[in-house]
């Protein structure tokens, strides 16, 4: 189960957004599967049962904490403000941006500031792969505030993303990278 | 009878969960005939798909996963000895 843990780490990074909480979350999951070895089933997914054990008690601790707030009915606008960024990504020259190697550092600090109940769900979307009816059962929600919380942290990241290549002057290496010569 | 085409502003509404195979499966055929006609439809679902390609590989660094995997090994020994 360890050769797991970076893939373990990074998702509960992208849960918590907090170093020593994320850690925490680790050693909480790999203690769980531990206790619980008896119910894994040695042809299923290693990864994926950590995935859900680390979500699972992620959201157990959360809602211990705190009540969560649901709102939808936003998840089209949300999507054409989507279109809207691509559009501004295009016409600045960053349409490429995401190819860009030096984009990682960028991404974790746009995860990082994602509200929470945007961060859990694309963590749980994006990362562990779950479907919209999966996280909806998950945290207890309709499907339709799964969709509106999602593609609203997708555009607040693309946007943080596109707000990064533009002050980080990233368009010259990013704009019309020509292809490379075959060799001879 | 066959259905309209559907046009660039319902595409662009479902372009997450055409991405995500969360529409049914005729919904996701309509999607994918107008993205095989529509240049403009067709560059944004793949801005996004490469969006979405990215942000799966959020990195952790790997001196951090490396105390990690050491205090997780010392956690899971504990457990086993109290266990004996």
């Amino acid at each position: 189960m360890l050769p797991h843990l970076p893939d373990v780490a990074r998702y509960a990074r992208s849960l918590t957004r907090d170093r020593e909480a994320a850690d925490d979350l680790v050693q909480e999951t790999y203690l769980r599967a531990f206790r619980g070895r008896a119910t894994y089933q040695v042809a299923s997914d290693a990864r994926r049962w950590l995935f859900a054990i680390c979500r699972h008690e992620f959201l157990r601790t959360r809602r211990r904490d705190q009540r969560m707030v649901g709102y939808g009915g936003e998840a089209e606008l949300e999507a054409l403000a989507s279109a809207g960024l691509h559009v501004a990504a295009k016409r600045g020259g960053y349409e490429r941006l995401f190819a860009e190697p030096d984009l990682a550092p960028a991404i974790a600090r746009a995860m990082e500031a994602l509200p929470d109940i945007h961060r859990t769900i694309v963590a749980m979307i994006d990362i562990e792969g779950l479907s919209y009816g999966e996280a909806a059962e998950a945290l207890d929600v309709p499907v339709g505030t799964v969709r509106s919380r999602l593609f609203r942290g997708r555009r607040v990241l693309q946007e943080a993303l596109v707000d990064h290549a533009r002050d980080a002057g990233l368009a010259p290496s990013v704009q019309h990278r020509p292809p490379e010569r075959p060799s001879a | 009878m066959t259905p309209p085409p559907i046009d660039c502003l319902h595409v662009v509404h479902q372009m997450w969960d055409y991405l995500d195979n969360e529409l049914p499966a005729e919904r996701w055929e309509e999607v994918r005939a107008h993205l095989a006609t529509c240049t403009g439809c067709r560059e944004h679902v793949e801005f996004c798909r490469s969006f979405l390609e990215r942000i799966r590989d959020v990195p952790v660094e790997e001196l951090e996963v490396a105390a990690l995997r050491e205090r997780v090994r010392g956690a899971l020994r504990a457990e086993q000895f109290e266990e004996r």
